[in-house]
């Protein structure tokens, strides 16, 4: 059987969608059967950065509806054999066509055949963020080191607390600006912890790997020199129960001599 | 024992109710009572009554069955009834009302809780989170929320511990943003004479509010 987890935040633009694609991805490559599950109606843009949006037929309002069975709204994403599918969200249905009680039912019915089910919740916590949260036995909350998307994320964790998951809400904190980190700019990820008192699941960079790769269609995860991927890999380890160390994300302090002869410009 | 005592206080006159005694024994022993001190009176003097019933509530029925006895003699009358116990549930929702509440664990953005009485806080208050209570607040843990004492409009209420990181404190119909560099780490906030919130320091809050400190006694 399946585990089903929400990747949610509250505040829009912090990577959710880029986060469920990379830990799904980091996933399957790990050898694990992953089904991606985008509760953006109306905005979806899972498939997009998978790449996948040409191969759409039926959406998941589709398939709540009855118009067509779960497996023929399926993507297999064909890079991972047989390991990676997505579930699209419908572009042209209203925001409500869809209730928590479809989406718990579409999640049960597949959970039989998957690892894992990774639930993207759409920004904001209306409709369907309800949605995304009632499929899901646990929560994966992303936030970046910003207050605003920490004060979001807050907010997240006490409504997901309210809820009786089967695991607590864990964190990722993402886009990292290292240099700000450094010299105390930005929120550390100690302070961030803390403050939001559950535990870290893991941190991701800011890359610019990360846009370039999704514009291509493909997940930064399938880089292995990148140092987001590095921190999406970590995740998907820590996921299934390895015991990884946090990432060293101080940055090297670069030379003098260095600068002289690899200047960028 | 008798099931009605007359009694003369200093205050004027009281009526013992046994408590053992049943309603019927009351009211024959109290018919016979009045027929006697009515008889004794010559001049048709107003007296008035206070009524002790013990260890006996009296209901609404049973308060109609005594007064039915008093309206045989308009010169009669009853002024209280008073018993020397009260009903649980009333009693309880007082002492909820007055009592300090233990608050703890995280309030985090978008939540609020709500008391009646005063509130010492041991938890964490995060931004954008609401504490409010009828009563005082007495803060341990972090607060970087909004604190709201004497909701329903006590001059009297309090705030006192840490408020340096909070965004906002409120009392009855005053507020105050807090700026985050002109507060000390311990705090007494509180209305002045001048209808004013302002601040002073934790060891003078025994004088300006005393009663804080004699709850129980004045319970």
């Amino acid at each position: 059987m399946g585990t089903s987890l929400v990747v949610t935040s509250g505040k829009g633009g912090v990577g959710k969608t880029t986060t469920t694609a990379n830990i799904g991805t980091a996933l399957a490559l790990q050898g694990k059967k992953v089904c991606l599950m985008d509760l953006d109606i109306g905005l979806r843009n899972l498939d997009v950065v998978l790449g996948l949006s040409n191969r759409i037929i039926y959406d998941i309002v589709d398939v709540a509806s009855g118009r067509a069975k779960v497996h023929q709204a399926l993507i297999k994403d064909k890079r991972f054999d047989d390991k990676l599918y997505v579930l699209p969200a419908a572009q042209n249905a209203e925001k409500d066509s869809l209730e928590p009680d479809q989406v718990k039912a579409i999640v049960d019915e597949l959970r039989p055949e998957f690892d894992y089910l990774i639930l993207d919740s759409p920004a904001g916590i209306e409709q369907g963020f309800r949605n995304a949260v009632e499929g899901a036995d646990g929560a994966i909350v992303v936030t970046t080191p910003e207050i605003s998307a920490v004060s979001d994320a807050d907010r997240i964790v006490g409504l997901l607390e309210q809820r009786d998951m089967v695991y607590p809400p864990r964190l990722i904190i993402n886009r990292i600006r290292q240099h700000m980190m450094a010299d105390g700019r930005s929120m550390d990820i100690d302070e961030i912890t803390q403050h939001l008192g559950i535990d870290l699941l893991g941190i991701v960079v800011d890359d610019d790997g990360v846009i370039a790769s999704s514009n291509k269609g493909e997940t930064v995860v399938m880089d292995p020199d990148d140092l987001a991927s590095q921190g999406y890999r970590n995740i998907a380890r820590r996921l299934l129960g390895e015991s990884v160390p946090l990432m060293n994300i101080e940055q090297k302090k670069v030379g003098f001599w260095h600068r002289l002869f690899h200047h960028q410009g | 024992m008798e099931a009605v005592t007359l009694k003369g206080r200093q205050s004027g006159f009281e009526l013992q109710l046994a408590s053992e005694a049943s309603l019927d024994e009351i009211t024959a022993a109290l018919t016979t009572l009045l027929a006697r001190v009515a008889g004794d009176t010559k001049d048709q003097e107003h007296v008035d009554f206070v009524l002790e019933t013990g260890d006996r509530l009296l209901n609404e029925d049973q308060a109609k069955a005594v007064q039915t006895v008093f309206d045989t003699y308009p010169q009669f009358a009853i002024k209280t009834i008073h018993a020397a116990v009260a009903a649980v549930e009333p009693l309880r929702a007082e002492f909820a009302a007055k009592a300090t509440h233990l608050v703890g664990g995280v309030l985090r953005s978008g939540q609020e809780a709500d008391y009646s009485g005063d509130v010492l806080f041991l938890g964490d208050l995060h931004r954008g989170a609401t504490l409010k209570t009828t009563g005082s607040i007495f803060v341990m843990g972090q607060v970087e929320g909004l604190l709201i004492a004497g909701t329903l409009g006590d001059q009297e209420a309090v705030i006192v511990g840490d408020i340096s990181r909070a965004a906002q404190i409120r009392i009855a119909d005053t507020l105050e943003i807090i700026d985050k560099n002109s507060y000390t780490a311990q705090t007494t906030s509180y209305i002045d004479d001048l209808h004013a919130l302002v601040h002073g320091k934790v060891p003078a809050l025994a004088k300006l509010r005393p009663k804080l400190f004699r709850k129980l006694e004045e319970m």
